[in-house]
């Protein structure tokens, strides 16, 4: 069997894998474009109003979206510990991973509902100006995808708790990882978009 | 009915996806003025005037979308069909997407309804026009569920397709998902009058209607595709072991 | 603390924390400019990056798969600031 598979073909095969389900993979990078699209919009329609958005962009509380960064690229770390614990034979590790994953990304809500709920209190809303709207439907439907993306992380946990992951059996762990790496890859941009770059 | 006529049946509705795509555009964007289409935020003057250097473009769209929209409506029952058979059964996806695809009938079909009630009294006051607009936008923008549901029970039935060769590919069913959820933005129409998340923006109008059609496209290629093969008596039976060999091939 | 950063996955982590405080302190201490924009992006852009490659494992996957992220970043990063430095005329008529 592996003097067979010894071709370069198969050898560049094992070692070049991509992890989890390549059709999800198609799913994620139709998301990224449609992102991108949104990061797009955000900066054409800010270089038609430079000023507009400079100045509401200093009532934004800065602190808010570093937390929000540092608790999502955590959780993502989790994620990947998780799967490394599977990989390593040391599957009874990855519920622990995955339940501070989930925990980190539940943070990331409530921060994020503190931080609307200052802004409403202070009568700012999507209807303000162009910066609020972007700032409000951006991160409104980016908190949708780390809802999902949590919804996610916990069925994986309850499959960990299972015992339905091995060595040999990481797929679903993988996918469900690369999704919630995806929310973690697109708030970085947002983040610099929204609360940076002036 | 005996089996050549039911897949000629079976064909013709299925054919009925790329007419309604080319019908609808046509009709209902061009025609109708929709292409692009108004913006929220103008006023009512300039929307009545748009009305009146249009007319008779307008209400033939209009009236002529109404009648091809309903192409969707065989192409969704062939697609019924064709899930109930992998679901067996209880097939609640087929169903539902069946429920989905009427409505979004509804759905595109009041839009177009308003429109030409708007075009029908030329002399009435500017505020109508406006009010009768509105209304066929937020119609058809705020009511995208149905249709995302139908989506997505299409996409479920299609990755639970364990034949040897499936209804659609697997990534077909995962773009399937993402082309449903990429209406959302259009709620915020409900809210905005300028910006890519108004009725007439990128965000909220052409990349998630495009994605929409982009999804009606695919899958109509391979659900004619299916019945062709089932034709040619090369399927592979869904739930039963049982070969169709041999008819022709 | 040098055992926990001879693993990959923690370095990166590491590093990522690090380039989330460096844009913080960039903003904070630096006035509105070129420099501190450009530095903001190439930031973000090392940053998903290092989320590409080492977190959705992709440092080691078909190269196919690698180019579509990697083109991502780069063609979204490219254009942010493109906008961000010249806006839309000089786009429009370059």
């Amino acid at each position: 069997m592996s003097a067979i598979a010894a071709t370069p073909d198969a050898a560049e095969y094992s070692t070049r894998r991509l992890p989890g389900d390549q059709d999800v993979w198609i799913f994620i990078i139709a998301e990224l474009l449609m992102f991108g699209a949104f990061f797009i919009a955000y900066i054409v329609n800010r270089a038609g109003e430079v000023d507009l958005f400079n100045a509401s962009q200093l009532t934004l509380d800065r602190s808010f979206g570093v937390v929000n960064t540092l608790l999502l690229v955590t959780s993502s770390w989790a994620v990947v510990e998780a799967a490394a614990a599977v990989r390593g034979n040391r599957a009874a590790l990855a519920p622990c991973y995955l339940l501070i994953a989930i925990g980190l990304g539940v943070a990331f809500i409530v921060v994020k509902f503190f931080e609307y709920s200052a802004k409403f209190e202070a009568g700012l809303s999507m209807t303000t100006n162009t910066f609020y709207m972007f700032y409000f439907c951006l991160t409104m439907i980016h908190l949708a995808h780390v809802v999902v993306g949590t919804i996610i992380l916990i069925v994986m946990w309850t499959n960990a708790r299972n015992g339905n992951y091995a060595a040999a059996h990481t797929k679903g762990l993988e996918t469900g990882a690369s999704y919630w790496h995806m929310v973690d890859l697109l708030w970085i941009f947002l983040f610099a978009l929204l609360y940076l770059l002036r | 009915m005996d089996e050549k006529t039911s897949l000629r049946y079976q064909l013709i509705s299925a054919w009925c996806g790329p007419a309604f795509l080319v019908t609808f555009v046509f009709f209902w964007g061009f025609l109708g003025h929709n292409l692009p289409n108004p913006s929220p935020a103008s006023s009512a003057a300039d929307l009545t005037t748009r009305y009146l250097n249009n007319l008779g473009e307008i209400r033939l769209g209009f009236i002529v979308s109404m009648i091809t929209v309903c192409l969707y409506l065989p192409w969704t029952a062939v697609l019924s069909a064709q899930m109930a058979r992998i679901e067996g059964n209880f097939p609640v996806l087929s169903f539902l997407q069946l429920l989905g695809g009427g409505l979004t009938v509804m759905v595109v079909s009041f839009s177009a309804m308003f429109w030409a009630v708007a075009a029908f009294r030329p002399d009435r006051d500017p505020a109508s026009f406006q009010l009768l607009t509105d209304m066929g936008w937020l119609c058809i923008d705020l009511q995208y569920a149905c249709t995302t549901l139908q989506m997505v029970a299409a996409a479920l039935a299609g990755l639970a397709d364990k034949r040897k060769l499936p209804l659609f590919p697997r990534w077909v069913c995962y773009l399937t998902i993402w082309c449903g959820i990429s209406f959302f933005p259009a709620s915020l129409t409900g809210v905005l009058k300028t910006g890519p998340f108004a009725w007439n923006g990128a965000l909220s109008y052409y990349i998630p209607y495009f994605c929409w059609l982009c999804w009606y496209s695919t899958a109509s290629i391979y659900m004619i595709k299916e019945v062709r093969r089932r034709m040619h008596g090369a399927d592979v039976p869904a739930t039963s072991g049982r070969l169709a060999h041999g008819m022709g091939t | 603390m040098s055992g926990f950063l001879r693993d990959a996955r923690h370095r990166t982590w590491l590093l990522l924390v690090i380039a989330t405080g460096a844009t913080f302190w960039l903003r904070v201490d630096s006035d509105i400019g070129l420099a501190a924009a450009a530095g903001t992006i190439a930031i973000a852009y090392i940053k998903g990056r290092l989320i590409v490659l080492d977190f959705m494992e992709l440092r080691h996957a078909p190269r196919i798969w690698k180019g579509i992220f990697e083109t991502w970043l780069f063609v979204v990063s490219a254009i942010i600031l493109a906008v961000y430095r010249f806006g839309l005329p000089a786009i429009g008529s370059a």
